[in-house]
């Protein structure tokens, strides 16, 4: 019973910071903006997702699957989302400079 | 309709932003959308492997969420100057 109310928990958590994070990436006007709106989709939901599905199934093949795709979602998303802005801010600058 | 389904359906309604933005938004918007679609979409199929409790299922989000990493670095990287 606790355990539902757990798994539950976490998946409601994880489902709103994913709609907040849609919202946000809908809402904001600028590359930039919106990398910082889609952030917490790429660290938080997949904790809560991870978190959800090991409450859910203990130790075991489906706990350890899901407990790897969070983590490396947590380490490559930082390294794209830096790579996207480098991309964004060299852009914006070229054009600045093509057009000054 | 379990909660696991309906955390699947809202995490594939949360993509289709992220696809209107990809289909007609400006270069780098759409790349960051796509960022966040390929994200959700990995998230998605691990719902999905854990709502019909397939564990091997689990292995398909694994390889998207390898797979997508190359790919974004790839885009941001040519979007950089030469697209």
């Amino acid at each position: 019973m606790i355990r539902e109310a757990v798994v539950t928990t976490l998946l409601v958590c994880g489902v709103l910071v994913e709609i907040l994070c849609c919202v946000g990436l809908v809402a904001m006007r600028n590359p930039l903006d919106r990398l910082h709106a889609i952030a917490p989709a790429n660290i938080l939901a997949p904790i809560f997702f991870a978190a959800a599905v090991m409450v859910r199934e203990g130790a075991g093949q489906a706990s350890v699957k899901c407990a790897l795709i969070a983590f490396v979602l947590i380490l490559v998303s930082p390294v794209i989302s830096h790579a996207t802005g480098r991309a964004v801010w060299i852009r914006e600058k070229n054009h600045r400079e093509h057009h000054s | 309709m379990n909660l696991w389904e309906i955390a699947i359906l809202i995490l594939v309604l949360a993509m289709m932003p992220a696809m209107v933005l990809i289909a007609r938004g400006r270069t780098m918007d759409a790349l960051v959308a796509l960022e966040f679609a390929s994200s959700a979409g990995v998230l998605a199929l691990m719902l999905i492997a854990e709502d019909i409790r397939r564990p091997s299922f689990l292995d398909i989000p694994l390889a998207l969420v390898l797979l997508s990493y190359p790919a974004s670095l790839l885009f941001a990287h040519f979007y950089e100057r030469w697209l």
